[in-house]
């Protein structure tokens, strides 16, 4: 298969929210456009109220757009028979942020796994069976798990339930949004090392959604860093972690505090609060706290640019045209 | 009153936690000694049970019953021991002479008042300074950076965003100018750009009061930012501490430095992250001996018996046998 698994163009989605009562239109995405190839990654870094669990749940076929299509295999998701329907629910597996509320405290963790497996058709009580000892091996826990409840595992034992029942219909993506942010640091570095080998050894492409650019990082090849609902700058991870362009992305990197006393204080310190997506300023959204904003940033939406780093970029002060 | 120079601001001896007054009670935190000088920044570094919590809460004896009843020790705060302190000494004590930042500013401010109402609850108890309460008050919100304070005092919390309510709680801890204030993770709600404001803005009102800080948290990073000195908490105890170049350079617990490696960072693009097998014990189920070996690389017979917590260079305390040597990364 050459293109893209999942893609998606010119998503938007409004939600009508009353607001000083009457309802206004809160646009969580605008304008979005994504391809996932098969056995890559893709980091959605942005800050609260950025759209990112919109987009996730978009993309998860959980939420319609107002605007726009989430693609599968170049196929509209809107338009799809219950049949592929079926198989994308096969083929796309979540994994949440809390595993304290993604698994049924009343199900063992067998059939906590096993229920993606019940729509695959023509699979015997023993090929379950044999299929969720083999991912809870997958995942560094032991097939005997499978008759206990959620209750009895710790928090980092419980995410990797929750990632071993994602690869039981043997998916070709995992929807991962913020996937270790409630765990504690010794426990982080051992679900990223489960998901990174369970990438590589099937060849799953993963939408990893976080707030966290280094743990991106590590974990994704490509980035879309998202402000407001849009995606203002995407690249290669390790372009866009070295040689960020836009000035979000910046102050996103130098907010980013490294485990180091010595550390030079960054170039652009980040400086004010995240509007309101319901009065989202005009032009370019980050304008109001942009230290590098001119007169044209407050009137005019920056379109995407080329970046140095080869990706693209939503900044004025990268429009080929300027100072012409 | 001045306070002499060799004695610390607060110095904490032998403080323990238990669950209740039996010396077999299961002791949330045990055997802590740490001492404060003024002005300087503690960080207290940890996972989640690892007691750094309960350790903040007790400094100021905001425990809950059972909990008190198993406190033994001393802290002594200019040489007041505030484990033997009566109620009116508690009173002088909290908020006036030590403070408290907690994580969520939603949880510490009351939903039903305004901030100014909040504000000035602080400042009528404090009674020696010039002005109104009300000018007083628009100041305090001025020192936090909130923009037009005026109109914000007639705000209720859930008209602010998380960033200025928390802006807000660190006004309202600083009302009585107190010389030590324990922030225990006061930015993990926040956005990361909203965090490093807030940051800034502690290190900024810290430095113009000359105030002590204890800095709860479990990140490195914000450590590193923020920390002069460290102490790194497992399973209820200190297992080393030291000057935070020290302990970022040179750890010497096993654990510190698996901790340290197990952070990814933007600068370098790894295959895997060294990890540290098992999860951290719960209380009741804390190991014999080195409450670290189970997970220890290096673990050996020796590691059964209780270590001591001893220094090993000038002012860097580890508890291990068998300590680290050499230059982290440097292998």
């Amino acid at each position: 298969m050459s293109g893209p698994i999942i893609s998606a163009r010119k998503l938007g989605r409004v939600f009508k929210v009353p607001h000083n009562g009457r309802n206004q239109n809160l646009h969580a995405v605008s304008e979005l456009d994504l391809e996932l190839m098969p056995g890559r990654t893709l980091g959605v870094v942005g800050e609260s109220g950025c759209g990112k669990t919109t987009l996730n749940r978009m993309l998860l076929l959980l939420d319609t757009p107002t605007e726009g299509q989430v693609l599968f295999k170049g196929q509209d998701c809107a338009t799809l028979s219950p049949e592929a329907r079926r198989e994308f629910r096969r083929a796309v597996q979540p994994v949440f942020q809390n595993p304290f509320s993604s698994l049924d405290p009343r199900m063992r963790v067998g059939q906590i796994i096993a229920e993606p497996l019940s729509t695959i058709p023509g699979m015997s009580r023993q090929d379950i069976s044999r299929r969720v000892g083999e991912v809870l091996e997958a995942v560094g826990l032991r097939p005997d798990d499978a008759r206990r409840f959620p209750n009895e595992f710790s928090g980092g034992q419980r995410q990797r339930i929750a990632i071993a029942r994602a690869i039981a219909s043997k998916p070709q993506v995992l929807m991962l949004d913020e996937p270790v942010s409630s765990q504690d640091i010794s426990i982080r570095a051992q679900i990223l090392n489960v998901l990174k080998d369970l990438q590589a050894e099937y060849g799953l492409g993963c939408v990893f959604i976080s707030h966290d650019l280094a743990t991106v990082r590590f974990m994704a090849d490509d980035v879309i860093v998202m402000y407001l609902g849009r995606v203002i700058e995407r690249g290669t991870a390790a372009s866009i972690c070295t040689m960020p362009a836009h000035p979000y992305t910046k102050a996103l990197l130098a907010a980013n505090l490294p485990p180091d006393p010595d550390a030079p204080r960054p170039e652009l310190p980040p400086q004010g609060e995240i509007p309101s997506p319901l009065n989202p300023p005009s032009g370019c959204t980050y304008h109001t706290r942009c230290p590098l904003r001119f007169d044209r940033c407050d009137r005019e939406r920056p379109v995407n640019y080329p970046a140095p780093h080869g990706g693209t970029v939503a900044c004025h002060l990268f429009d080929p045209d300027l100072g012409r | 009153m001045t306070v002499s120079e060799t004695l610390p601001l607060l110095d904490i001896r032998s403080l323990s936690v238990r669950l209740g007054a039996g010396p077999g009670s299961p002791a949330l935190i045990e055997s802590i000694d740490l001492k404060f000088r003024a002005g300087e920044t503690l960080g207290l570094v940890g996972e989640s049970g690892s007691g750094k919590t309960t350790l903040g809460m007790a400094l100021l004896r905001l425990l809950p019953p059972l909990l008190n009843r198993g406190l033994s020790g001393q802290m002594l705060y200019q040489g007041e021991d505030i484990a033997q302190m009566d109620q009116a000494g508690l009173t002088r004590i909290r908020g006036g002479e030590i403070s408290m930042i907690l994580q969520d500013p939603m949880a510490s401010l009351n939903p039903i008042f305004t901030i100014g109402n909040q504000l000035k609850e602080g400042l009528r108890l404090h009674a020696t300074q010039n002005g109104s309460l009300e000018e007083r008050a628009i100041a305090a919100l001025e020192s936090v950076r909130i923009p037009s304070p005026k109109a914000r005092l007639h705000n209720h919390p859930h008209q602010m965003s998380g960033g200025m309510r928390q802006r807000v709680v660190g006004a309202i801890s600083l009302t009585r100018a107190p010389r030590l204030l324990i922030a225990d993770e006061p930015t993990t709600s926040l956005d990361v750009t909203i965090q490093y404001q807030f940051l800034e803005l502690l290190k900024d009102l810290q430095k113009r009061a000359s105030m002590a800080m204890l800095f709860i948290t479990h990140d490195f990073g914000v450590v590193a930012k923020m920390c002069d000195r460290v102490a790194v908490m497992y399973a209820g105890q200190i297992v080393e501490q030291g000057p935070v170049r020290e302990i970022f350079r040179h750890p010497k617990h096993w654990y510190t430095s698996a901790l340290l490696d197990s952070v990814p960072t933007l600068d370098q693009a790894l295959d895997r992250l060294p990890t540290i097998s098992g999860s951290p014990p719960a209380v009741a189920a804390r190991p014999q001996g080195c409450r670290f070996h189970p997970r220890c690389p290096n673990a050996r017979a020796k590691c059964l018996e209780t270590p001591p917590i001893a220094e090993i260079a000038p002012a860097h305390d580890v508890r291990c046998w068998f300590p680290l040597d050499g230059k982290r990364g440097a292998a």
